[in-house]
């Protein structure tokens, strides 16, 4: 009986060990006051790459080499002092584990940015945006398998758009 | 003064749509006449066959099927334990994709702006201390 | 995707369209235009229409695109900054000289008698046969044949098809 009990124990620390995933923090914290939360399903990202595209890209911004990549977009953004502390900390737990790798990093106006991303080779698998400041803090988590060169791309027009 | 391009693509949707439903604002009274019209010339230009009603039809019902299929795998995968989309929507969601992506490229922009600043400068110290070097 | 239910699930939101590219353009003539532009656009592309689940929302979508690149192309030329990806920007007329030649063509069928406008609108937009249009007008075949005759006739004389 000990033995199961043991074992019992040890996979439930085991699950409790495992990564923190956009899916996780998502749930965790969307249904909380002051927490404005959005998620795109895979389904959704594929009725999306199905949207007649005569005129939808805005400017050079063009998404559609990105969507048909993409499997999910999780987005929580928290004007919630009490929230902020602790999705932070479940941020850099979920980019600590793993193979996340921080790509840029950014102190502007009282407000730092961090750019995380897992890589395959030349895909980007996740793709995690961080912004905190005095009272707010943003998560962004793009999954999927995103080549690289085409979020680059992206990036790089969507700067171009100002 | 004329509006700020880059402020009319970050709005979102639902202000569009609230702007489209202003009653106050008139309408050319021939606007919807001379749509027909613009539409009728490109025909008549491209010299496009026309197509019988029938034909119309049977792709209208294809389109509709192949709709139905996906909103049929869209709530089997909301049984599998996923969080539930936030939009019903496609093009809501895009809309909100595309807001994404301009909102990090946002944040992204002082710092990569400030990168390349920095490569300028090193560039222009590398070719200071060459000519240095060189002149020795 | 008939003409009637383009009318139906597009048309039928042209105000509303209007009123966006107003907002965003400030000129009646170039709100007018960029509306024109977008349902020709998407006439042309009515087949592909169906998978469209918010008619509305897509029209709104599109024609703030169309009235940010009216934007960027007259903030382009005022800095004298000439982008060819913003030059070639494919356009439902094949050139400038194209487009001129289409609004005339436009012009011409807009001026046209209500009958001779009415026939033409209704074999082209709505794809309808000779019979159909009778049975709906109440004119004979041989009528509705003259009439659209006459309507073609009086466009090619314009020497612009």
């Amino acid at each position: 009986m000990n033995h199961v009990i043991l074992t019992v124990a040890m996979l439930f620390f085991t699950a409790a060990a495992y990564s923190q995933d956009g899916k996780d923090i998502y749930m965790k914290y969307s249904g909380k006051e002051g927490v404005s939360a959005v998620y795109i399903s895979p389904s959704m990202f594929k009725m999306i790459g199905k949207i007649p595209d005569i005129h939808l890209t805005q400017g050079n911004m063009n998404l559609a080499p990105i969507v048909k990549s993409l499997d999910g977009l999780y987005l929580i953004d928290s004007g919630n002092s009490a929230v902020n502390a602790d999705l932070l900390s479940e941020v850099k737990k979920m980019v600590s584990s793993g193979k996340f790798e921080l790509v840029m990093q950014a102190k502007e106006d009282g407000e730092t940015m961090n750019i995380y991303t897992l890589d395959d080779g030349d895909t980007v698998r996740s793709f995690v945006f961080c912004a905190v400041s005095e009272g707010e803090c943003t998560f962004i988590c793009l999954d999927g398998n995103i080549p690289k060169a085409e979020l680059e791309k992206l990036m790089a027009s969507a700067m171009a758009e100002q | 003064m004329a509006k700020n391009e880059y402020d009319i693509a970050k709005m979102p949707l639902p202000e569009l749509e609230k702007m489209g439903d202003d009653a106050s604002v008139i309408v050319p009274a021939d606007l919807k006449e001379d749509i027909l019209s613009e539409i009728a010339a490109s025909e008549i230009l491209s010299e496009k066959s026309v197509e019988t009603v029938e034909r119309h039809h049977r792709r209208f019902v294809l389109g509709f099927c192949a709709a139905a299929a996906v909103t049929v795998l869209f709530f089997v995968m909301d049984d599998m334990g996923r969080p539930k989309d936030t939009f019903d929507d496609p093009l809501t969601a895009y809309v909100e994709l595309e807001r994404t992506f301009q909102y990090i490229s946002d944040k992204m922009r002082p710092g990569v702006e400030k990168v390349d600043e920095l490569s300028r400068v090193i560039e222009k110290s590398g070719a200071v201390l060459g000519k240095v070097t060189d002149n020795r | 995707m008939t003409g009637e239910e383009f009318a139906d699930r597009f048309l039928v939101y042209s105000d509303s369209f209007y009123r966006v590219a107003l907002y965003i353009l400030e000129s009646d003539a170039d709100a007018k235009d960029a509306v024109q532009e977008m349902y020709v656009r998407l006439w042309k592309a009515r087949d592909t229409l169906s998978a469209v689940k918010n008619p509305k929302s897509y029209g709104i979508v599109m024609v703030r695109n169309l009235c940010l690149d009216k934007l960027r192309s007259s903030s382009y030329r005022n800095t004298e900054l000439l982008r060819t990806d913003m030059m070639s920007e494919e356009t439902p007329y094949e050139d400038i000289s194209g487009k001129e030649r289409f609004r005339e063509v436009a012009k011409a069928i807009s001026g046209l008698p209500e009958r001779e406008r009415t026939v033409l609108l209704m074999k082209v937009f709505d794809g309808l046969t000779y019979d159909e249009i009778s049975e709906r007008t109440g004119m004979s075949n041989l009528t509705l044949r003259v009439l659209l005759s006459n309507a073609r006739r009086k466009i090619r004389k314009l020497k612009i098809v």
